[in-house]
Formats: structure tokens, sequence, C-alpha cells
């Protein structure tokens, strides 16, 4: 892949899309961030070169994760999705497998292991 | 192994000593005698041994028997060390009265001193004493394995919070582990320095989460102490936020000024939690918790429906949710024990009735209000800490204003529609009554000249709601006024468009402010009284 890989991250909790952000920054890779689902698209929408992965936290305020995935998946079917959740929630790997159904390419359970992150990053972009 | 009964006698009369123990030694037991015959002793050997049974002398040299039974008494368990029984002189009512309060299981007049009288007092001690122990270690247990259900309950948001904190110290540490390698090239020092703040202050927030949650798990014995709920509630609201998940918004209205409450501050914590936790159960959506604080003084109208409650200040705490709501048949057994409309292994049907039984043990009330679709609300009354502060009286039943208009009152739920009348009745109002806004713009068709004000429930059934009858009568009939009412609490009404510069006033109102509020609209007066923190203007 010619260039630096673009990577958008949603994340409700502004810490984690910032530790998300700095960690694949300091990969190499070309980092843009949206408050939640909603903000998510319109960030797509606006940029004129749409990410090449987008990394979703699945349970946020507005437009939670899963929905947002089926949109992405519906307009724009060239992105990579990476699902992540801080479970908790009863049913949080769930979640992460419906996600998955939904067409999520990878999902990971929060604490998020970012050396984990980096390999799922770099082996959706190959 | 020592089985045999231990028995002390407290008395300084050596003859009554003997009669006692010649009447307690049965042949067969080892009974032991302990004797002591001062106060001070006694109190020391109390202190230090446990007593099959302790017989009292009222009469000691150094202090009278209820001195000591008030200096052994534990509040915590309304039991003295070891069963007592109480021995007085003929027709000492008011020391036998005394001796219960402060904790002795029985007592004896000293010149019934038998074998039988005291056997069986004896035996009744012990069997007093052990029963109310046991029924206090089970209310203990009760209590302790509610409160754990209650943070069962909110693990799932709180390891979700966990899991976010950890992300962000992990990241960091792991930018600061790969720039440690010379290939990756140093950091500045500021960016270190930056990170490294990130990875203590996201520390510390795990150990404020974790500090909250043990407060709130720490058991110890209900103490009512003086307190001031805005606090409360925001220490445990803190708490709420975070661990009731990101869906839910959680709101807090604390007005100023409230009055001091006296309660148990883990209770109370327990109780919030207990609501919320049942509020974001019916938002599986997500929505809205709100909490509100205010001072209100009920007066013998607000008995409406609520004939349980006595007329006084007390401060209110409001828990309203915008969630699905329930129907009238599910919320008149809400606090019922044992009963759960959740899945089985889901709830245990008693967190409400808990909630239910502190409020009362508090003398303070909590009631529901809720309709389906609309949300629920919760509110607890705890009375007001007397003589702290003024309580404002305003309810003055002839120094209300009244009127002679004609006023159309729209209600689906008869009792309410009943109170409503009599109020306005009894302030000279004439009244039309209707259930549905249909019924009611039919009464408006064919009394339209002598309708003045139309006095209208947000939420009704039937397919109108106030608002929307609202608006038909301000198109139809402009001349007349519009006055809205609503169980829920201002703050969280639910999202109707109400008619722009009309009124509400929230249910349950006293008559002191419908009469003051019906009176402004109809003399189109503006603006809110001051005295009535449950009205408001309507909003969009």
């Amino acid at each position: 892949m010619s260039g630096k890989v673009r990577v958008l991250v949603i994340d409700d909790e502004e810490a984690v899309r910032e530790t998300i952000c700095e960690n694949l920054e300091d990969c190499g890779f070309e980092m843009s961030e949206a408050i939640d689902g909603e903000h998510g698209l319109e960030v797509i929408q606006k940029s004129g070169q749409a990410p090449h992965i987008v990394i979703t936290d699945i349970i946020m305020p507005k437009k939670e994760g899963l929905e947002t995935i089926m949109q992405i998946r519906k307009q724009y079917g060239a992105i990579k999705l990476i699902a992540i959740s801080g479970g908790g929630q009863a049913k949080a790997m769930d979640f992460l497998e419906l996600a998955k159904k939904l067409g999520a390419d990878a999902v990971l359970a929060k604490p998020l292991d970012m050396a984990e992150l980096e390999k799922t990053v770099r082996s959706l972009v190959k | 192994m020592n089985n045999s009964p231990q028995v002390l006698v407290i008395d300084d009369d050596a003859v009554d000593r003997e009669a006692v123990r010649r009447a307690v030694i049965r042949p067969g037991q080892n009974t032991v005698i302990h004797m002591a015959a001062t106060g001070k002793e006694a109190i020391g050997l109390l202190q230090e041994k446990k007593f099959d049974c302790v017989f009292l002398d009222y009469h000691l040299p150094d202090m009278d028997g209820i001195s000591l039974l008030r200096a052994v008494y534990d509040a915590d368990t309304d039991l003295p060390p070891s069963p007592i029984v109480m021995l007085t002189g003929q027709g000492n009512e008011a020391v036998m009265a005394d001796a219960l309060r402060w904790g002795a299981q029985d007592y004896v007049v000293k010149d019934n001193i038998s074998r039988d009288t005291l056997g069986i007092a004896m035996a009744k001690a012990r069997e007093m004493f052990e029963l109310k122990k046991s029924r206090r270690q089970a209310e203990e247990q009760l209590r302790q394995a509610q409160k754990m259900e209650a943070v069962g309950q909110l693990t799932s948001g709180v390891a979700h919070d966990f899991n976010n904190l950890l992300t962000v110290i992990l990241g960091n540490t792991r930018i600061l582990t790969r720039r440690l390698q010379p290939a990756n090239g140093e950091l500045s020092r500021e960016d270190l320095m930056k990170k490294v703040q990130t990875i203590e202050i996201s520390a510390q927030r795990g150990a404020e989460l974790v500090r909250r949650l043990m407060v709130f798990t720490r058991q110890r014995a209900p103490k009512a102490e003086v307190v001031d709920i805005n606090f409360c509630v925001q220490e445990t609201a803190e708490l709420l936020s975070r661990a009731l998940g990101e869906t839910v918004e959680t709101r807090m209205v604390l007005n100023d000024g409230i009055w001091p409450v006296q309660v148990d501050v883990g209770q109370f914590e327990n109780a919030l939690i207990n609501i919320a936790v049942n509020a974001r159960d019916s938002m599986p959506q997500g929505g809205k918790l709100t909490i509100e604080t205010h001072n209100v003084v009920v007066d013998d109208e607000y008995t409406f429906r609520h004939p349980d409650v006595v007329a006084g200040p007390y401060v209110m705490i409001a828990v309203s949710d915008t969630g699905h709501g329930m129907p009238p048949a599910i919320a008149r057994r809400i606090f019922e024990p044992f009963y759960t409309t959740k899945p089985q292994g889901q709830g245990t049907g008693l967190g409400l009735s808990m909630v239910y039984g502190f409020i009362r043990q508090c003398g303070g009330y909590v009631h529901v209000y809720s309709e389906e679709g609309h949300g629920t609300v919760f509110r607890i009354y705890l009375p007001k800490l007397a003589g702290e502060g003024e309580a404002v009286v305003d309810n003055m039943p002839d120094a209300l204003p009244g009127g002679s208009e004609t006023i159309l009152v729209v209600e689906d739920d008869e009792e309410v529609l009943a109170v409503a009348v009599k109020m306005l009745t009894q302030l000279g109002y004439k009244t039309f009554t209707a259930e549905s806004g249909r019924t009611a713009l039919e009464i408006l068709k064919s009394e339209r000249e002598n309708i003045s004000l139309v006095f209208t429930d947000v939420v009704l059934q039937g397919g109108m709601n106030g608002a929307e009858l609202a608006r038909k009568v301000q198109e139809y009939y402009p001349g007349i006024k519009i006055l809205y009412t609503s169980g829920y609490t201002e703050s969280a009404i639910p999202d109707y468009k109400l008619v722009e510069g009309t009124e509400l006033i929230g249910k349950p109102y006293r008559k002191a402010a419908l009469a003051a509020k019906v009176r402004e609209i109809l003399d189109g007066k503006q603006g809110e009284t001051g005295h009535e923190r449950e009205s408001a203007r309507a909003r969009h």
C-alpha cells in the first residue's frame, strides 16, 4: 500500500480514543478520531479520502457501534472494520460476536492490547 | 468446656442474694452463681463474660438498676450483653417499663421470688434474648445480601469502566516501552511527562472507583446521622453515572438550602442505587435518569391517594427515568417483598421492598408514579430534622385565593379527578369534568361560554394527550386559559410540545399551590410564583 494507512477511531471515552490514536500514530499510521457513530460517519463523509480502517467502540450514547458498523458496511464496502468493547455488559462477548456477524473484520475486547491492535490493523491492510 | 448454666446475681443485700441463689439452683444442674454487690463490679463482669441469665436488683449502692442497664445497653442490637431480669419493689411500674426499654427481657417483683417465678423469668429472658439476637443478625444479613445484590447489578458497568482505564494505562505504557528502544527515537521531556501523567490520572480514577465501591459495600451497623442529602446524592450519583452504563445519562437537579434529615447514609445510598438500577432496567435502549432534591411541605390535602402520610416538612428526593413505565397494577405492587417482573434469577424482588422498609423506618415515605410508555418517578420523602430552619406554613385555609369561574378538569385518574374537583369546589370554583381529551372537547362545544380555564393532565389515555388538547383549545377557543398538571417532575416531564406561555403544576399539588396558580392564570399574570417549586413554565 502506498502512502500512510489512514485509521479512524470512534470511542466516546476521550482518554481511550487518544491512547489508541497516539499508539497507532507512533507506529506510523495516520489517525483521525470521532466521539460517536454519528460523528464518525460525518468525519468519513467530510474527509476527502475515506479511512482504510475504522476502529469503533460498541456501546456509545449516540449511534452505537453495531449500528455504525452496519451503516459503514453498507455505504463504504472497502473500509475494514475493527470492533472493540469494554465488556462489562452481561453479554459483552455476544456483542462482539454480533459485530462480527454484522460485518466487522476483527473484534477485540478491552482492555486493549496495543501490540495486538497494531498487529490486527497491519493484517487487515496487507 | 463448661456447660453449666452461668448466672450473675447483682444485689448488695446478702439475704436477697441468697434468696435468688436458692431459687435458681436446680438439683442435677451445676449452675454456677456469680455475685456482684455494686453496679461498677457488675458492669465489669458483664463486659468480660457472657451469662445465661443476670438478675439485677434495682437498688444498688453506687447506681440504680436502670443506670446499669443503660451503661451496658447496645443501641445497634437493642440488647444488653447477656439476658437480664430486673428485680424491683412492688408496684414500681415506671421502673419496669424503663427496664424493658433499656434492654432487660423481664422483671420480677422481689416479694414474689420463688423457684417458679425465677425459673420462668430466666427461661423467658433467655429465649427472648436469643430470638431478638438472631432476628437482628438475620436482618443484618439480609441488608448486606441486598446491598451486595445491588452492587452485583452495578459491576458490569464498573468493569466496563475499568477496562477503559486499563486500556489507557496499558496503551501509554506501551508507547513508553517502545520509545525506550533507541531505534524508535526518544520522546521529548514534555511528551514523557504527559504520558506518565495520563497513566497516573487513570490509575487514580481506578482507585477512586474502588474507594466508592468499598464505601458502599462496607458492612456496618446502620446508624442514623444528620446528613446533607445533596452531598449523599452527589456521592452516590458519581458512582451511578459510571456504573449505569454509557447509554444512561445521569442528571442532577439539587436545590440549595435543602433541610437536614436524619438517615443511615449507607441505607440511603442503597435505596438510591436500587431505584436507579430499576430505572436502568426499564431503559434497555438508554435514556435519562434525573435525581432531584426539593424541600416540600406536605399539608392535609396531600393525603389524596396517600392517607398514610403525616403532614409536615419533608425533604423530597425524586428519581425519574425515561423508561417504559409500568401499568398501575404493577406500580401498586412494586414495594411488595418478592414481587418482581424480572426473569427468574435476575431479581429477588427484595430491592424495592427494602427501600420501602428503610424509608418507613426513617419516618419517611416513598411513592411511585408511572404511566406506561412515559417513564417512572420515585419520590422519597424524608422528614425534616425537627427544629432545623423554619417550616413554611402557607396553607392557611382562609387565606387562599379563590374564585367563582368555571373550570374544566381533564384527568383520566378517577381519584385524582375527585380530589382536584374537591379542592377547586372548596375554593369557590364551579367545575366540569372529563376523563379524556375527546370528552373535554365535547363539553367545550356546548359550554364554551361558561368555561374560563381548562385544567388538564399532560399524559392522558384515549388517544389525545393534554398538550394536543391544549393546542385544540387554543385554536378553537383562544379566550380559554390552560393549566397543565403532571405526575412527572418538572425536570422529567415527557417530551410533549406544550403550548407556549402555558403553565404546569406538578402532582401531587397542594391546595394552596393550586389556588395560587389558578388565580394567577385566570387573572392573566405570567411567571412563576415564588413558593411553589413544582410549578413551572411550559418549555419547548
